[in-house]
């Protein structure tokens, strides 16, 4: 991996170069803060270990312009400094440095800090991965907007609710959370597989449009189960093909593509479910308009204990208010609020029906 | 004949053994003017990496001595302060703990604009300096100084 270092002192810079090039790293070095920000405008950089002090442009003053960027993935910044005092520590973790190393630096130190950096940034790399590939399979149809950062948001709140009663404190931990925030987005990655003709149908679907478009779930789910039996130790596929198979589910057994009811649905998919109807019914669609957050809740309370797990519903009923901060953070996208028609529950299986009832 | 890595080996027992010299400006304890085992600690025992990096240093600290003089000859409080870190660093680096420690006090001398008791610790930092050279000269090749090697530091 690339290191940028930066340090105007020749005998540190080396003493710096070669102990990393001894573990591994491709180091380049910088003899200030300007020319190390021109570095990193390159994109090349991902580590960066600077000294503090240095004439012209602070490691403190680098890190600052290093965070006011917008581009790029993340960049780990260590500061290597003599300053131990709790003011200049808050000072560098104000202006964005990720850890410190005191001066004169311990070679081994430093690495075992590189390695927990690397860790941290391939976590990064992992979530960038899995919502752009999220953000692909949505990319064909224009009318989503920002349904899928929403949805996570939504799942997110749903969790955190449900990990609050005792029936699930075992299940739902701050993990839970995190996955199910991280796999969300991939529940319609099987939309890959349905053809246009259907997926940007603007009407209803007939019979056998509507039974190809339920062929994402199975899609999605087949798909992400092969990744998950190639790599069973990550976690968060597992929870990506449970979610991708089954947020089309009914708590009945009514839904589809396997007709599974109650708890044989995974609690994450019963939790998407709740979230994506109502993102579905509270946004414009080429089929509908928006309906109202009243409108929506009494449709997901008409649906409760048939197409929904009764228990998600009451951590939606318990998390109103941060669904309703959530639709207000991305109002900017949604259209205006529409007259409400009558629907019955029955059509949130077909939402495109939505649009013949209004 | 000793290979270089055995004869640095005995120095380093020998350093160990031996009670530590004294000086008319620094305090007793941790007075060798180069800290072997530490600097080699540092360097990862490449004893020829550390002897370049022993070369760059005696290169650098003699030119920031004489820019440090200079400086507080102008009344120069921040290029002072400046350049002493810089040295206090590079000391610490390669394990020179008196020089470390003069560097250190002519750094808060530069910040504090104390420049008329500046003078004095230079004097101080060019005898521990003088001192740091002759004991160089002791060390056993390839420590030693060399008349002139460009290192190539891993990079």
């Amino acid at each position: 991996m690339r290191i940028l270092v930066v340090e105007d002192s020749e005998v540190e810079a080396s003493l710096l170069q070669y102990s990393l090039k001894e573990f591994g790293y491709d180091v380049t070095v910088a003899d200030g803060g300007v020319e190390a920000y021109e570095l990193i405008r390159t994109g090349l950089y991902r580590l960066v270990v600077s000294d503090w002090e240095m004439p012209g442009m602070t490691g403190v003053e680098l890190c600052r312009r290093i965070r006011q960027r917008r581009a790029g993935g993340y960049i780990y910044i260590i500061l290597i400094t003599s300053r131990t005092d709790a003011g200049s520590v808050v000072e560098g973790l104000n202006a964005g440095a990720d850890d410190f190393i005191s001066k004169p630096f311990d070679a081994h130190e430093l690495s075992v800090r590189l390695r927990a950096a690397q860790r941290l940034l391939s976590l990064e790399s992992r979530d960038v991965t899995i919502f752009s590939l999220a953000k692909l399979a949505e990319s064909r149809d224009p009318e989503t907007g920002a349904h899928l950062e929403r949805m996570r948001e939504y799942c997110r709140i749903l969790a955190e609710r449900l990990a609050q009663r005792e029936k699930f404190r075992d299940q739902v931990d701050g993990e839970y959370v995190q996955l199910i925030y991280l796999t969300s987005p991939l529940h319609d990655i099987g939309k890959v597989g349905v053809p246009d003709r259907v997926l940007l149908k603007p009407g209803p679907l007939n019979d056998e449009e509507f039974e190809v478009m339920k062929r994402h779930t199975i899609v999605g789910g087949q798909t992400l189960e092969a990744s998950a039996s190639a790599h069973p130790e990550a976690q968060f596929l597992h929870m990506a093909r449970d979610i991708a198979w089954t947020h089309h589910e009914k708590y009945d057994g009514s839904g589809y593509p396997k007709g599974l009811a109650g708890d044989e649905i995974p609690l994450c998919g019963r939790i998407v479910a709740v979230a994506d109807v109502y993102d579905a019914l509270t946004t414009k669609r080429v089929y509908k308009e928006a309906f109202s957050h009243d409108r929506a809740r009494s449709i997901i309370l008409d649906g409760r204990g048939s197409h929904f797990d009764p228990d998600v519903v009451e951590a939606f009923l318990e998390g109103e208010p941060q669904f309703l901060a959530v639709r207000e953070r991305f109002e900017a996208e949604e259209p205006p609020r529409s007259s409400e028609p009558a629907l019955p529950s029955e059509q949130l299986s077909r939402p495109r029906e939505l649009a013949a009832s209004v | 004949m000793m290979t270089p890595d055995q004869s640095v080996v005995d120095l380093i027992t020998a350093q160990a053994a031996t009670p530590e010299g004294e000086s008319d400006w620094t305090a007793p304890a941790s007075n060798v003017p180069l800290e072997l085992n530490e600097l080699l600690a540092r360097c990862l025992d490449n004893v020829e990496f550390a002897q370049r990096l022993l070369g760059k240093f005696a290169d650098r600290f003699e030119g920031d001595l004489e820019t440090l003089e200079q400086a507080s000859r102008a009344g120069d409080s921040e290029s002072m302060a400046r350049v002493a870190h810089r040295m206090k660093g590079a000391a610490a680096n390669i394990a020179a703990p008196p020089l470390q420690r003069i560097s250190a006090r002519l750094e808060e001398f530069g910040r504090s604009r104390e420049g008329a008791e500046a003078a004095e610790w230079i004097e101080r930092l060019r005898c521990e300096w003088r001192r740091f050279v002759e004991y160089r000269g002791t060390l056993p090749q390839p420590l030693a100084a060399k008349a002139s090697s460009p290192g190539t530091d891993g990079e």
